[in-house]
């Protein structure tokens, strides 16, 4: 049994256009939960009492001042909370299109996401872009939440209306809504309780849809990948460390490890002052290897029975992140896993609008920011990669410029040598 | 795979990232529970060998208990430790008094770290900041690049997908490297406790109080508890929402309303 | 009766009206005197305090302190000798721009109104506001105010490092506020629309001196700004429609200062206040044996049993209390000249259910002397760094409708609200 306090989290990223209501929702999450510091629940519910109206939640949430670490304001805001079956770590995605690269980076932290559409406003420009986003980042688990709900008289219609709409675009990126919701952030109409305001909706609240989520699929079950992160010799022993991917691994197995297409056998498994015989999926390890062979960064430790691929060229679905617009056959580094090398883009097939999905060109030059592109990539040595739903780690990459990411992408499908 | 574990390893993978990716890192050691546990973990993940600086701001208005506890600890674990001191602004009588308790952050901390980081030619700093310690810090990156002005241009940062992150830092400019930012303080405890990580005393309660974070002992503020081993502690921690940082008293919206209205001639 | 008919108030914070009259004799604000010669002038009493988050917050509800809560800058926390700086969310009563349905209000920059809080429109919180991004409603403003280079306030923290970086500061930030106006003003379709200048105040703290004085090296610096402030009058009047309606007013007069005192100096000296410690004194350092002391800037509070944790005033005591202060106020001279024109008890000055937070007496001084509470003061009198300072009765009014507009004979800025509702 695990103690309280040591169970899963499930980190959610909240996401939507701008203005639809994600600080009020996030708000309201933490105040129902319970999950606020208690002056502040006390400030809230007095405030509430006295003015006879609901909290602004968007408020207790949405603060930071440009200042120095050193020199920051107070404030209260916390984004862990907790239901009667888990914990919960709420992402903070920014809605305006500016800050496109914030809400990736914090959406491909996220195992689940809360997409938010008002009900007076509708569909919009980023509700599209992020949900794009959500496909992109291979994101499965997906609740749409039709806010607003008070602002339109709690109508049926414009719900159905709003949720078809919604679906079929979410159906078209292949997301497949776990739930769709129609809640009041603001009055708290189906967040925690179900909403009085709404009896002709009887589906789950926020909460229940979120306890129905899953936890991260296991990955032990799966064949052995360790992509080599760094070797540090100790003690005249070279030590390979990294993380295992997925699978096991276990001291004396045959291992092959690619691109350099060695085989050997794990001699070793070390951590901090101890050995071990078996190392699952997620652990960081070292690794002692039989035979002394010339290993760097980026290689691939793999089940020699079942190994991976290696690549010199994929095709991808790649979005553009930088100001400064992608022209094709530039010079690129491609970062998958562990392993880096030097590429180009041999050809950017179509280049898409990521809120419309309409395609802009075909066989394009150039590819600009919050685009999408559908492109070959050339690389100049062999890397290990595999199907994104076989092992995510593998299928995914990006690509970066002078240390910097400047596009994300996830594998269509290798060309095999 | 238990959540701790779970945890520890992902803050292993990227202090490896870090030290793989910049070499002349430090990390910033402050005594508190949160670095003592980043310190652990830099352990843990070079078997002992730690092959950066270990860095302890000295403000000179720490708790005495913090030195000893350094010094210990410096020696038991073979750490490369410096120490730094804004020298200069501790002479030019720069304190917690006056009322000027942004100021004397600045000096004695910031300013500090600043010098230090530019005269050794840092190119990445690992703190242990977490989260949920502060709203502001849900913004934070793993990789957190700081500009020339030491300045966090939290809307201008870098992407960082899934395990990548920003690999290279401009001349000059460095980047702070927070292997513990999905960590949360129960977490810490919980962490601490299974590893049997050593802490310091401040943090047992004495007379009903203790403290929850500590820094400068000028600015630090007991809470009401009764915790006094690492079970009550978690325990308490279970059972309470009030934040983190309650405890110190360096209020900052208020100090900024102090600092406006005195400038003009209010107070 | 026009469908369109639309409100824009002007503020100018701490304009006095004596100042306006002579700029727009001399032809520094020919907008400015074109407007007065068309509408209504007036003198306008301030609310006392004569300080801004008093006077603003009642201009904007029409509330007395007594209603409306907010007596200073600052106020203990009830019970204790803690300070707090009561904000927006401590304002009780209903800003005028929530009573108008139907169309939207764009207010920028009043004093006292952070954090932002939810209307029809849009906000921009004035003075005093840390954080730009609480500041300002809707949220997803903020980025467009950045990238106008949008400042709250000057930082007065410049003009006591270089005169010359606070007067840049202080323009760059009345450009970004202008661009800011103008940007807002076409964005929206609104019904009223509030702006305030505040650098106007921030301008005479400093350099009263040299608007009096045409020798004093600033003395064009002054003038231009103000020359500035009208040009965007004038603008603004431009925009108007013949159907709208328009306010100019500031929230308190100025002065030029011969001398800051320092009332809780006073009353130690005077031996109604005891600390148990200087110098870095803060108010948990009042003794029992106090009997009264001061709040920012001229509020004077009897330590009573019932109120503070070492209060040591019985309430049948108090009377008499009260009385020992206003004669020891009223016995106050400094170089040969009494200080203190008026000792008001709170029951003149203050009515309304929030009356029992109110101070027990507030003071108004004489011609040139500034007062300051100063908890922490070692001397009596001081020549401070500003050469201006407040005064409670020469604020000013405009009003410009399109029929029959109204106005009372004497003004104070309780009467704004009235004045708005008359002008529908």
């Amino acid at each position: 049994m695990r103690s309280i306090g040591v169970e899963a989290t499930l980190p959610i990223a909240i996401v939507g256009h701008i203005d639809h209501g994600k600080s009020t929702l996030i708000g309201r999450l933490l105040y129902d939960a319970d999950s606020l510091p208690s002056c502040l629940m006390e400030e809230i519910k007095q405030g509430m009492k006295e003015s006879g109206k609901p909290a602004e939640f968007a408020y207790i949430m949405d603060h930071l001042e440009e200042e120095r670490m050193e020199k920051m304001t107070i404030d209260t805001a916390q984004s862990f909370f907790k239901t009667d079956k888990r914990h919960y770590a709420i992402i903070d995605t920014p809605g305006h299109v500016e800050f496109i690269k914030n809400m990736i980076t914090g959406t491909s932290q996220a195992e689940a996401a809360i997409l938010i559409v008002s009900a007076l406003e509708g569909m919009e420009e980023q509700t599209k872009r992020h949900a794009y986003i959500l496909g992109m980042l291979g994101l499965k688990q997906v609740i749409l939440a039709i806010n607003k709900m008070d602002l339109v008289n709690y109508s049926h219609d414009r719900f159905e209306e709003l949720k078809c709409k919604v679906s079929s675009f979410l159906h078209s990126l292949e997301i497949k809504p776990n739930h769709a919701i129609p809640i009041s952030a603001r009055v708290g109409d189906n967040i925690a309780k179900a909403g009085g305001n709404m009896r002709w909706y009887n589906g789950p609240t926020i909460f229940e849809a979120l306890d129905k989520l899953k936890t991260k699929e296991d990955s032990v079950l799966k064949p052995l990948r360790f992509p080599i992160q760094d070797t540090y010799i100790l003690d005249q022993k070279k030590i390979l460390v990294g993380r295992v991917v997925s699978g096991k691994a276990q001291r004396g197995n045959e291992v092959l490890i690619l691109p350099s297409k060695a085989k050997t056998r794990i001699e070793s498994i070390e951590v901090y002052q101890d050995t071990k015989d078996v190392a699952e999926a997620g652990e960081s390890i070292g690794i002692v290897l039989k035979d002394e062979l010339t290993l760097k960064r980026g290689e691939v430790i793999c089940d020699l029975q079942h190994p991976s691929e290696i690549e010199t060229k994929i095709n991808a679905n790649i979005f553009w992140m930088l100001p400064k617009p992608l022209q094709a056959e530039s010079q690129l580094t491609i970062r998958c896993a562990t392993a880096e090398e030097c590429c180009h883009i041999e050809r950017i097939e179509e280049r898409i609008d990521s809120s419309t999905l309409e395609i802009i060109e075909n066989d394009s030059n150039i590819l600009r920011e919050t685009e999408v592109g559908k492109v070959t990539i050339s690389i100049d040595s062999p890397m290990v990669f595999e199907d994104f739903n076989e092992t995510e780690e593998l299928g995914r990459f990006v690509l970066t410029r002078s240390g910097e990411i400047c596009a994300g992408g996830i594998i269509n499908s290798p060309i095999s040598l | 795979m238990e959540r701790l574990d779970e945890l520890e390893s992902k803050s292993i993978y990227i202090i490896r990232e870090a030290y793989y990716y910049f070499k002349d890192i430090g990390a910033l050691w402050s005594i508190g529970k949160d670095s003592t546990a980043l310190l652990w973990l830099c352990r843990k993940a070079f078997f002992g060998r730690i092959p950066f600086p270990i860095i302890h701001i000295d403000t000179g208005y720490k708790f005495s208990q913090i030195y000893s506890f350094r010094d210990k600890y410096s020696n038991e674990w073979e750490l490369n430790l410096r120490i730094v001191r804004n020298e200069e602004a501790i002479r030019k009588g720069i304190g917690p008094h006056n009322n000027d308790k942004l100021k004397c952050c600045g000096e004695l901390k910031t300013n500090a770290l600043k010098k230090l980081v530019t005269e050794g030619g840092y190119k990445a700093i690992l703190l242990g900041i977490r989260r949920d310690e502060h709203g502001i810090r849900a913004k934070e990156r793993y990789f957190s690049p700081r500009d020339l002005q030491f300045a966090w241009d939290y809307k201008n940062q870098p992407p960082e997908l899934w395990d990548q992150y920003k690999s290279e830092s401009e001349d000059g400019t460095h980047v702070r490297v927070h292997p513990l930012l999905h960590w949360t303080e129960l977490d810490i405890w919980n962490y601490i406790k299974r590893e049997d990580i050593p802490f310091i005393e401040l943090y047992r309660a004495v007379d009903g109080k203790r403290h929850r974070s500590i820094g400068c002992y000028t600015c630090c503020e007991a809470i009401d508890s009764n915790a006094k081993d690492i079970d009550s502690i978690v325990a308490e921690l279970q059972a309470t929402k009030t934040q983190e940082r309650t405890g110190r008293s360096q209020d900052k919206e208020d100090a900024y309303m102090m600092q406006k209205l005195r400038a003009l001639g209010y107070m | 009766m026009f469908a369109n008919k639309r409100t824009i108030i002007i503020g100018l914070d701490g304009v006095p009206y004596s100042l306006v009259k002579d700029l727009s004799a001399r032809g520094i604000m020919p907008n400015m005197s074109r407007l007065i010669k068309d509408g209504i002038f007036r003198q306008m009493e301030s609310s006392i305090p004569d300080i801004s988050p008093v006077a603003w917050s009642s201009i904007i509800t029409g509330n007395n302190p007594g209603e409306h809560g907010i007596y200073g800058f600052m106020d203990l926390v009830p019970g204790t000798y803690s300070l707090y700086f009561p904000n927006f969310t401590n304002l009780h009563g209903i800003p005028f721009w929530n009573y108008r349905n139907g169309r939207k209000s764009i207010i920028i920059n009043v004093p006292s109104t952070y954090p932002a809080g939810q209307l029809n429109g849009i906000l921009i919180s004035g003075f005093v506001a840390p954080d730009l991004e609480k500041a300002v409603y809707p949220p997803s403003l903020v980025n467009e105010l950045k990238r106008l280079n949008y400042h709250i306030d000057v930082d007065s923290e410049k003009g006591h490092q270089s005169m010359e970086l606070f007067i840049d500061d202080l323009n760059r930030t009345l450009e970004a506020r202008i661009e800011t106006y103008r940007y807002l003003w076409d964005k929206e379709d609104w019904g009223l629309f509030m702006l305030v200048f505040t650098g106007t105040d921030r301008l005479e703290h400093f350099l009263w001196k040299a608007y009096e004085d045409n020798t004093h090296p600033y003395h064009n610096t002054f003038l231009k700004y103000f020359n500035t402030i009208d040009e965007a009058i004038g603008e603004i009047a431009w925009k108007t429609h013949p159907e709208d309606s328009l306010i100019i007013l500031s929230d308190h007069g100025f002065e030029r200062m011969k001398k800051t005192i320092y009332i809780n100096y006073y009353l130690r000296k005077t031996g109604f206040l005891k600390l148990k410690k200087t110098p870095d004194t803060s108010y948990d350092d009042i003794d029992e044996e106090t009997r009264a002391f001061a709040l920012e800037p001229n509020r004077i509070y009897v330590n009573t049993a019932t109120k503070y944790p070492r209060g040591s005033v019985k309430e049948k005591d108090k009377d008499v209390i009260i009385g020992d202060l206003t004669d020891a106020f009223n016995a106050l001279e400094v170089e040969g000249e009494k200080v203190i024109k008026q000792v008001y008890r709170k029951e003149e000055i203050y009515t309304g259910p929030l009356l029992d937070r109110a101070p027990d007496l507030v003071l108004i001084s004489n011609k040139g002397f500034d007062l300051k509470a100063r908890l922490q003061a070692e001397m009596l009198t001081e020549n401070t760094i500003f050469t201006g300072k407040h005064t409670q009765n020469d604020a000013f009014l405009v009003v410009k409708g399109s029929e029959g507009c109204y106005a009372p004979e004497n003004p104070s800025v309780f009467d704004v609200f009235g004045i708005l509702e008359s002008l529908g």
